[in-house]
């Protein structure tokens, strides 16, 4: 479905991504682990069409996005939820989710918006409430939420645990899993918290200074020395 | 349910007492500031719709003003067609240079764009200024004929010098821009502009083409700026250089904050405010001496900053912004 070949990215003279090769195959939920700084964040910008890179190439289906400008790429359903829950802190919750299906034009839009009231009950609640005023937890929910409401094929979560107390984390997570296993939603996961993330995962990848430093499936990985050391603490 | 009626009955007195008005109370310097007051009720939405909602900081929509007043007075002048034309090519040529004004905003924003826009207004004062052969300069352009009188029957006809005339005029010219706003701001059109100015990379990350938003809202803006600029050529029938200044600018930009920036009743409220204020002040400055209107006017934008964000609305729950949006 995805298809990222050797890409190379940089801010100024600064390397982030130096040689980048990834793959994510239709219904897939893949993690991409590392460190800050490892250049997550900037690959997903980049799939984004949001930075581009000076050499290689992102492919999706067959569709080329490392030419293609960002909102031409969302309408491919390339669906972002960027770090930080970003929501648009000054229209209500319910304008935010339909901004979500902005690109839409087919009739389901009602029915997915019930679908995440379904999920997130607290949204439904704070509908007409201006997103500004959320919690951290609701806002990363609303993040989510309005990212399903775009209709993903395939759906980028940067860091959506960041920050958060365990409890609401967990929700996010169990929430995550079941949009991928119940809409069947290709997800690509970009996280820190390594165990949860890659216990859910069909394969992940681990980012070194950017560069691609180990991959495998998502329980393979968990039980390798080196991630155990690094990334799991034990 | 009877809340929704209480509203309609509210609105509907509303709208009766408005064109009452010029019915009983029959003086015409009262009658001069409502008009002046309406052309910038007219202005100031204008300018709301780009700043407010959209938040594209302009700080040369004096330009669009003064290019509607300049090319309506023109047209009727020199080429001699009806200002009724003139006032709706007044508003088009103005929504040409929206357009051409919102292309630097594809790549520009905040205090860069603010600056841009001084520019662009400021080239065309000085244009204004010194293309005397066409616009006699400083003296600015005299004589602009009025609306043309309106013949119903042989011997009864409306004529539009009057006051109490133009009223009604401007009176319906605002009723439909503050419904094509009040429409434009609720539909989805209204929801993606809001989107771009919380956050312009995040409504561009939901598939939003903020090029294309960009320049219909400029467009859409200097349109409705450069009417009201018409308007008011045909109504005191004097255009100079000034109009296109930017203490005209700042006088909206004013406006539009002390009643509310973001907010379809602000400007309203703000225009008929500040119009009726300014003129009481008037009389301060003649006692004084002393230019203090603009003293004033900082003095209330400071406090609006400070204290009251969303302006004189804002102080009143139901028309507030934030909060319960009821949207």
């Amino acid at each position: 479905m995805l298809s990222i070949e050797n890409i190379k990215v940089s801010y100024g003279k600064a390397m982030a991504i130096d040689g980048v090769s990834l793959k994510v195959e239709e219904g897939e939920l893949v993690t991409l682990l590392g460190s800050n700084g490892a250049g997550k964040s900037t690959l997903l910008k980049t799939i984004s069409g949001i930075l581009k890179p000076h050499t290689g190439t992102i492919r999706f289906d067959d569709q080329d996005l490392h030419t293609m400008p960002p909102h031409q790429i969302v309408r491919l359903g390339i669906i972002q939820v960027p770090e930080g829950r970003e929501v648009f802190p000054e229209l209500s919750v319910l304008e935010n989710l339909k901004m979500g299906a902005f690109t839409r034009k087919d009739s389901g839009v009602g029915k997915d918006l019930d679908f995440v009231f379904e999920l997130f009950p607290r949204l439904k609640e704070r509908r007409r409430q201006w997103a500004g005023t959320l919690s951290g937890g609701e806002a990363q929910m609303l993040a989510i939420a309005r990212g399903i409401l775009s209709a993903p094929k395939l759906f980028m979560l940067d860091e959506p645990s960041l920050g958060l107390a365990p409890v609401i984390r967990n929700d996010i997570f169990k929430v995550i899993r079941q949009i991928h296993q119940e809409r069947g939603i290709t997800i690509l996961l970009v996280e820190q918290n390594a165990k949860l993330a890659l216990g859910m995962s069909s394969r992940g990848y681990i980012l070194e200074n950017g560069k691609v430093g180990l991959e495998g499936k998502g329980a393979d990985l968990i039980n390798n020395e080196y991630v155990k050391k690094a990334y799991l603490g034990y | 349910m009877s809340q929704d009626k209480y509203n309609k009955l509210w609105k509907a007195l509303g709208i009766a007492v408005l064109f009452a008005i010029p019915l009983v109370i029959s003086d015409r310097y009262f009658l001069h500031l409502m008009v002046m007051a309406g052309i910038f009720v007219m202005l100031t939405s204008s300018w709301n719709l780009l700043t407010g909602y959209a938040g594209q900081i302009n700080l040369g929509h004096a330009a669009f003003y003064g290019i509607g007043a300049y090319t309506s007075a023109l047209l009727v002048m020199k080429v001699g067609i009806s200002p009724w034309i003139g006032l709706f090519m007044g508003g088009f040529v103005s929504a040409f240079f929206g357009l051409l004004l919102g292309i630097p905003s594809i790549r520009l924003s905040g205090p860069y764009l603010a600056i841009t826009t001084i520019g662009f207004a400021e080239i065309l004062r000085l244009v204004a200024m010194n293309w005397v052969e066409l616009t006699r300069g400083s003296l600015g352009l005299y004589g602009i004929p009025p609306l043309t009188a309106i013949k119903l029957s042989p011997g009864f006809s409306i004529e539009f010098t009057s006051e109490r005339n133009f009223y009604y005029v401007l009176l319906i010219a605002i009723f439909l821009t503050l419904f094509c706003f009040k429409r434009l701001v609720q539909s989805e059109f209204g929801i993606t502009l809001k989107s771009m100015r919380d956050d312009e990379p995040g409504a561009e990350s939901i598939g939003v083409d903020t090029t294309r938003y960009k320049l219909a809202v400029f467009t859409i803006s200097a349109f409705f700026a450069g009417f009201a600029g018409a308007l008011f050529a045909h109504y005191q029938r004097l255009v100079s250089p000034d109009t296109l200044s930017l203490g005209e600018t700042f006088t909206i930009l004013t406006m539009t904050m002390l009643g509310g920036l973001g907010t379809l009743a602000g400007p309203v409220v703000g225009a008929i405010l500040l119009t009726f204020l300014s003129e009481g002040l008037r009389f301060v400055e003649d006692m004084v001496k002393l230019n203090v209107r603009m003293v004033i006017y900082g003095f209330l934008l400071i406090i609006t900053i400070l204290f009251m964000r969303e302006g004189v609305v804002g102080l009143f729950s139901h028309y507030r912004r934030s909060g319960d949006t009821g949207q």
